[in-house]
């Protein structure tokens, strides 16, 4: 998919969306059938662009009576995102399970970590609070990525403290349970139907480790995880994914006020990030890609280095756990 | 992590504020830098505790 370099340019993201989406679709088949020999597929369905996608591609590959989707809302979740999951499995005509894991979530103390790793930082936190946790703005300071949690208290005020290293990871690891109880049940369903789990990474997601170890980052196959986001848009449109979903901002949906990934991790929108991380992939010089994306030069080597940095630090999450020897009679190749 | 967690412990040991615009590489990424911060801190908040007890005894 590597594009002419000659002219670094927004376009060279687009692609063939017919070509890309037959190729998709032999590979799934392929893999879920041949390599895995799992009869169909299981996609958790958060009504945003990555699984609708995923869910969308699975369907044209296997049949669409060989795709299972389940949606998993909980306590936080916004409430479109229940609706945009019912109104994509009725366009592809899957089967589909509600399975609301708030109570599962309260009952491991995921709500009750959250909030107390947060009253550390602000001590008046509790019932009717919302909260999320945010970066400052990268790309324009030099500032190290640490975060704070903004907090809105019932009456409407808005507070925002910096996180303690204690208070943030207590947060990020009460969080993470979202995550990993929606892949139990993923699993659980692919168990039961003898399907594999299908992941719906980005290629901004996967390379720059915006997932959770044994949650979103668990899967049997990622159908999309070498799409950019603006190709997964593309090709979104192309499979008839509905406008709403297309239309709607991508979100975590992790916590109680709204928080945008820009917020969160990639610190630019994302057709931005992408041109960057695709400029970066391909050896384009930063003065290239900040002509192409209009950002400054200086901005653009920022968001270089802040790829790097990702790469490097998030490197463990893609490992597989680590064999003292190695067990030869295993093929983890294929 | 690390510079956060290095954050946390200067800000307790040595019972100084660090605000958000200050947590940049140029007073973090070497000892000598953390030192000189440490030690430009701690002079700040004697200044503003000597003038509180100034003003107290007025």
């Amino acid at each position: 998919m590597k594009a002419s370099l000659s002219k670094f340019s927004p376009n060279v993201l687009d692609i063939d969306c017919a070509k890309v989406a037959a190729a998709l679709e032999e590979s799934i088949r392929e893999i879920v059938f041949h390599r895995l020999r799992k009869k169909g597929a299981v996609v958790g369905l958060s009504g945003g662009i990555d699984s609708s996608v995923t869910a969308a591609i699975c369907g044209r590959a296997l049949g669409k009576d060989r795709v299972f989707g389940i949606m998993m809302p909980e306590h936080d979740s916004s409430g479109d995102s229940l609706s945009l999951a019912r109104l994509l499995a009725e366009v592809l005509g899957i089967k589909t399970t509600v399975e609301d894991i708030g109570p599962t979530l309260e009952v491991l103390g995921c709500y009750q970590r959250r909030d107390d790793a947060i009253r550390r930082v602000i001590p008046e936190y509790g019932q009717g609070w919302k909260s999320k946790i945010v970066l400052p703005n990268l790309v324009e300071s030099s500032q190290y990525a640490i975060f704070s949690v903004v907090a809105q208290s019932p009456s409407g005020e808005m507070k925002r403290v910096r996180l303690t290293a204690e208070a943030y990871l207590e947060v990020v690891a009460a969080t993470n349970f979202k995550q990993r109880i929606r892949k139990t049940l993923e699993y659980h369903h692919a168990d039961r139907l003898w399907y594999a789990v299908a992941g719906t990474p980005n290629r901004q997601e996967y390379a720059q480790g915006f997932f959770v170890k044994n949650g979103d980052g668990s899967a049997d196959f990622k159908p999309i995880a070498h799409l950019y986001k603006t190709q997964v848009y593309q090709l979104g449109r192309y499979l008839g994914v509905p406008e709403e979903i297309l239309r709607r901002p991508p979100t975590t949906d992790t916590y109680s006020l709204e928080q945008s990934q820009e917020e969160f991790y990639f610190a630019l929108p994302l057709e931005q990030m992408d041109l960057c991380l695709y400029g970066k992939n391909n050896g384009v010089a930063p003065d290239e890609v900040a002509t192409a994306v209009g950002l400054s030069t200086d901005k653009v080597q920022r968001v270089f280095a802040m790829i790097d940095s990702k790469l490097h630090s998030t490197r463990y999450l893609h490992l597989p756990p680590q064999l003292v020897e190695p067990v030869n009679e295993v093929d983890v190749t294929h | 992590m690390g510079v956060l967690t290095l954050v946390d412990f200067v800000k307790e040991k040595y019972g100084i504020p660090v605000e958000d615009d200050e947590l940049l590489p140029e007073n973090w990424y070497s000892v000598n830098r953390i030192a000189s911060f440490i030690q430009s801190r701690i002079g700040l908040v004697e200044a503003a505790q000597h003038n509180v007890a100034e003003a107290r005894s007025e």
